[in-house]
């Protein structure tokens, strides 16, 4: 007993010999606020992450499989989206090892800790991709980054930058109605000459734009020059059709009167 | 009037935040329950494990705030304990290596029987067996098996202060008992 109250005695005076004070109360609430804070916001992020895998998938050029990588495996192989997929992980981590950190949560199981975080962030993903979100992200922010960055966030445009196969993809950087000159990812300058007929100047005024990027499905053309591209069929990097022809009708018009005269037909995309 | 004392740990903590000599009530009811459970999982002599618990109380002092009276206050404490012990347990490890269980009777016993260790050996025997084979078990099993049936906390207690889920607190009792079992199994085969 005495060997007791004298430890007990020296932790007292230790305490007031160094005014050890108790950490307040705020700290700790601000403490599991933090962690929770950075859980939710982790989700809701992954929640993203989901949205702009959901738009890669669903309007991945699956029509175009055989033609893009010789075969459905090697063209789901090549085009999946990993730099998301491995975003969501980290994200998924964060979120784990934050939720991990508040109190309690140790007594859930870790597997149902993840697959919550995951369904949540699944769920959230699908109603970020029907608000549009996916594709508002792709337009405002992904096509806007640097090229090398742009195809790392999106694997499908390396199938894409394939002259050789007929598929050239990049930035346009000018256009004068007939002639078009197109950067590559690569930063090589391509003259690309429309080899289909035209009709559809609403379409074609809002799809050749300066700074936009575009996808086109042609053939080189070396007897003109060596990087000069015939285009069968043009594309803008949005895949969804529906959406792409929405937002179509909200970009101002450009002059191409002198284009309207000629009487040339051409497809939608 | 109520002793000091006689009041439930919550209580005490409400009463240490108004006035911090109501902390030496505290110390007195945990300290010989923590000297042990130190002791037990670290192998460390008496000095040292003084030098744990007084970091170990000062630790509960600063944190006081932060528990949660939804778990029971020696879980809580328990699992500072722990933590402390497992945070400095290199700097133990190579030290002492013998334990020694004077008065732990109760504990050997009720592990002699949880593995059914022969009987008929005499009880300075029979310590000496289960000393041995504790010793030559890593941390994180002894540990499951000293709260287990030296302290006997629950499964939920051992939760609580392991910060891991029941199921994963059953898993570490079951294969901490395989291991008590194995090490068992080669003493007998080596006698």
């Amino acid at each position: 007993m005495d060997r007791i109250n004298k430890l007990a005695e020296k932790i007292i005076g230790e305490i007031k010999k160094k005014k050890i004070e108790p950490t307040s109360r705020w700290r700790f609430v601000m403490k599991d606020s933090f962690f929770w804070g950075i859980f939710v916001l982790s989700v809701v992020i992954g929640g993203m992450a989901v949205s702009v895998i959901l738009n890669t998938l669903l309007n991945n050029d699956w029509e175009l499989y055989m033609e893009l990588s010789g075969g459905l495996t090697q063209f789901i192989v090549i085009t999946l989206p990993y730099f998301w997929l491995i975003f969501l992980g980290v994200f998924m981590l964060i979120a784990y090892i934050n939720i991990m950190n508040t109190k309690k949560a140790y007594r859930q199981n870790f597997k149902l800790v993840v697959a919550g975080a995951i369904l949540i962030s699944f769920l959230l993903g699908l109603t970020f991709y029907n608000l549009g979100l996916a594709s508002s992200l792709d337009k405002g922010l992904i096509q806007k980054l640097p090229p090398r960055i742009h195809q790392i966030m999106d694997s499908r445009l390396g199938v894409w930058q394939s002259p050789d196969k007929g598929f050239l993809v990049g930035e346009i950087k000018s256009f004068d109605g007939i002639n078009l000159e197109l950067m590559d990812f690569n930063g090589d300058i391509w003259q690309v000459v429309l080899s289909f007929d035209l009709n559809d100047f609403e379409l074609l005024e809002s799809l050749l734009q300066v700074n936009k990027k575009i996808r086109i499905k042609g053939k080189l053309d070396l007897e003109k020059c060596n990087k000069c591209f015939s285009a069968f069929d043009i594309r803008p990097l949005d895949m969804r059709r529906g959406i792409m022809l929405k937002q179509l009708e909200k970009v101002p018009k450009q002059d191409f009167s002198e284009m309207k005269n000629k009487p040339k037909m051409m497809e939608r995309i | 009037m109520q002793e000091i004392s006689d009041k439930t740990d919550e209580e005490l903590v409400v009463l240490v935040l108004e006035n911090q000599d109501n902390f030496l009530y505290l110390v007195r009811r945990y300290e010989p329950w923590l000297f042990r459970y130190v002791s037990r999982i670290s192998n460390v002599s008496r000095d040292e494990a003084e030098d744990v618990l007084q970091d170990v109380f000062i630790k509960v002092y600063k944190n006081l705030n932060g528990f949660d009276p939804e778990l029971k206050f020696s879980s809580w404490i328990y699992r500072i304990t722990h933590n402390e012990v497992i945070s400095n347990y290199r700097k133990y490890k190579n030290k002492v290596k013998v334990v020694s269980f004077d008065k732990d009777t109760e504990f050997v016993k009720s592990l002699a029987d949880e593995f059914d260790i022969e009987q008929d050996l005499n009880l300075v025997e029979l310590k000496d067996k289960v000393l041995n084979i504790l010793n030559k078990m890593s941390i994180k099993y002894r540990d499951v098996l000293v709260l287990r049936f030296l302290e006997g906390k629950s499964y939920r207690e051992i939760s609580d202060i392991l910060k891991k889920p029941d199921g994963t607190v059953a898993t570490l009792i079951n294969r901490a008992k395989k291991e008590f079992l194995k090490i068992l199994g080669k003493e007998q085969n080596h006698g």
